[in-house]
């Protein structure tokens, strides 16, 4: 068998070749390894080799000099001399496999990188993005919105109605407990557990574009546009996060390298709209623009992503001049056919968060605002029974909804809702369920039990019908029944009434102001904990306050704008 | 210019992301030789700790004050399967000079 030997280049031969004279004068050493392959193994920094090395006698005076040598070569060669043979290595392997492997035929081309030729093409793979992102929002706002009312109406009626004949029962009949339960409690968490199967299908959708592999493609698409304004291309990492939780994305940034592109990016990562937004988005959007209401949240998702895009690009020319992206290599996991199980862990898993958060947080603030509801202030109500526009709550809301008239939703309503939302973004439901909700109280006699029970079948049914009829509509198919467009009712009718009222006729254009302020302002207060635990309280304060005064100026900007060119 | 000194080279010539498919393509190796030679670099302080699925998670679920709805790392729904990314973290100059001979 014919041995061979590797030329590392001539500055690495040179080390080697002063290495094994002093190798070979060491009887001890000698006796234990052959000379060149001791050199090579030192001058390649083999860790295990030097602690051998040093017990044997002489062994130190090799090390000296290999240090000397190694010292020389970095500063000869530019770079470590252990990289310099690794590349000589893979050099020899290279040209054997190129002289022993027919290199004329191509490799056949995979799945997996066909599909890739389309989905993450210069000019392709952003519109099949958007695409995708269209179907998702089209699903979550279209098909799952169809079972909106279905939970809605279990919530108002049997869940109250229990409630109410619980709390009776207990001798509590007619006191400010049955307000807090109902008004309160029911009402507001009832709110937020209407829009789970929305979120369900959010997280569904999600889970499917994971596990196929596509978000891996979306991720890279992204990047490279990130990577066109000068960003750092590892910054859409983050915000893909984002689109679930803005706090473990706000983390997520460590993983950039240099502490310039981490505070850009936590600054950037709130403008992703988390799964919080999506209930409010809905609920405006379903209200206000309810033929077009997958477009309306597919516009929220993709502004914020334009928005991220722009502000990272004038930080980076101002405040913070970060560094050209650097190269980086992408691993692209292969396309394969999610797996049911894998996707409803996901998706559970998920909801079940939600659903946590909506039995803690927004428990306790529903349990707050409501306090805040029943205690008077002026007028001649008394705790627990007094108007709402009378109350703590909205002398506080009021004295800020002022700010807001420019942008058509200065309301102590609207107001009052957007600063609970400080504590978490699904609590803009729920305070929005409670002061619309509490100003269209419909008593109704309460149904028997065997009616409530056939109401919630019958109206599963229709929703199921009215889910199915709509899938069409994701390709522009309309199935949906003709005739006159149905009006709103209860809670929808108030909110539409109070934003219409707030901007003088113009309540689609400030529904949609609103909408553009919730993408905008603050997340939640667990985000603001994490940009201070992560870049510091200074540049926390940058964000909370550089936020909200953005959202004020979009929202302003987009209801003034609007109503100059006649929109709304 | 060695293989490895190839990659990198090619490396910088980029802005941002590339595939490791379009990069194996463009340097004449198999995606497996690829692999190793990232493998090395990595070692070497060449190309960063890969960022992105479990070592994404480990960083984006510290534990610390992940809001309410915190369950943990193993658990954490929130966490987006990412493609793994190594970034080119020092201006490397793999030996151009240095040609192997066998």
């Amino acid at each position: 068998m014919n041995s061979f030997q590797i030329d590392y280049g001539a500055e690495v031969e040179a080390a080697i070749d002063r290495l094994i004279p002093v190798i070979a004068g060491v009887p001890e050493v000698t006796e234990r390894f052959d000379d060149r392959w001791l050199a090579v193994a030192l001058i390649d920094e083999d860790p295990g080799l030097v602690e051998q090395i040093e017990q044997l006698p002489g062994g130190g005076g090799i090390l000296r000099l290999r240090d000397r040598l190694l010292a020389d070569l970095r500063s000869e060669i530019g770079t470590s001399a252990d990289t310099a043979i690794a590349g000589a290595r893979f050099q020899i392997v290279n040209d054997i496999v190129r002289a022993s492997t027919d290199t004329t035929r191509r490799r056949k081309r995979t799945r997996t990188d066909r599909i890739d030729a389309v989905v993450t093409n210069r000019y392709l793979g952003i519109p099949i993005f958007l695409a995708a992102m269209w179907v998702v929002f089209k699903l979550t706002a279209d098909v799952a919105g169809a079972f909106l009312d279905w939970i809605d109406r279990i919530v108002s009626g049997p869940v109250e109605h229990l409630v109410r004949s619980l709390v009776a029962s207990i001798g509590l009949g007619g006191t400010w407990v049955v307000s807090l339960l109902t008004d309160g409690v029911v009402a507001g968490v009832g709110a937020i557990l209407v829009f789970i199967p929305v979120l369900f299908s959010l997280f569904l959708a999600l889970s499917f574009l994971e596990d196929s592999g596509y978000m891996a493609r979306a991720a890279f698409v992204m990047d490279r546009v990130m990577s066109g304004v000068g960003l750092q291309g590892k910054s859409f990492l983050p915000m893909l996060v984002g689109f679930g939780c803005t706090v473990p994305a706000v983390y997520a940034t460590r993983t950039l390298e240099s502490e310039r592109d981490r505070i850009l990016t936590t600054l950037l990562v709130p403008f992703m709209s988390c799964g919080a937004r999506l209930p409010v988005y809905v609920i405006m959007a379903s209200v206000f623009f309810p033929d077009y209401a997958g477009l309306a949240v597919f516009s929220m998702y993709l502004l914020g992503i334009v928005i991220a895009i722009a502000i990272g690009f004038l930080l980076k020319r101002s405040l913070l001049p970060v560094t050209d992206p650097m190269p980086a290599i992408m691993e692209m996991p292969p396309y394969r056919l999610p797996s049911f199980r894998s996707i409803w862990f996901h998706t559970w898993t998920r909801t079940r968060a939600f659903l946590r958060e909506a039995g803690s947080i927004i428990f306790i603030a529903t349990i707050v605002v409501w306090f805040l509801m029943a205690i008077p202030i002026g007028g001649s109500g008394s705790f627990g029974d007094t108007d709402v526009d009378e109350s703590v709550f909205s002398a506080v809301a009021g004295a800020v909804a002022p700010v807001l008239e420019p942008a058509g939703f200065g309301s102590w309503e609207a107001t009052g809702s957007l600063m609970s939302g400080f504590v978490a973004k699904e609590v803009i439901v729920s305070t929005m369920a409670q002061v619309y909700g509490a100003e269209s109280v419909e008593v109704e006699d309460d149904p028997a039990i065997i009616d409530s029970v056939a109401e919630i079948f019958t109206g599963f049914g229709a929703a199921v019908i009215d889910a199915v009829k709509s899938i069409p509509g994701i390709i522009g198919i309309d199935l949906s029944d003709d005739g006159e467009p149905e009006t709103s009712s209860g809670l929808s009718a108030s909110i539409e009434t109070g934003f219409e009222e707030s901007s003088g006729g113009h309540g689609a254009l400030a529904a949609l102001a609103f909408m553009v302020f919730i993408l905008v302002y603050t997340p939640c207060v667990a985000t603001v904990g994490a940009i201070r635990h992560e870049i510091g309280t200074r540049w926390m304060w940058f964000s909370v306050i550089g936020q909200t005064m953005l959202a004020w100026v979009m929202a302003v900007g987009v209801f003034q704008i609007g109503r100059w060119v006649g929109f709304g | 210019m060695t293989v490895l000194g190839q990659l990198v080279a090619e490396l910088r010539t980029e802005h941002g992301p590339i595939r490791s498919t379009d990069l194996a393509s463009r340097i004449g190796v198999s995606e497996p030789a690829l692999d190793g030679m990232i493998s090395v670099l990595t070692t070497k302080g060449v190309l960063s700790a890969p960022s992105g699925s479990a070592e994404g998670e480990a960083v984006a679920c510290s534990g610390v004050a992940c809001g309410t709805t915190c369950v943990g790392l193993d658990n954490c729904p929130f966490i987006a399967d990412v493609p793994t990314t190594y970034t080119l973290v020092v201006d490397a100059a793999i030996p151009l000079r240095q040609r192997a001979t066998g």
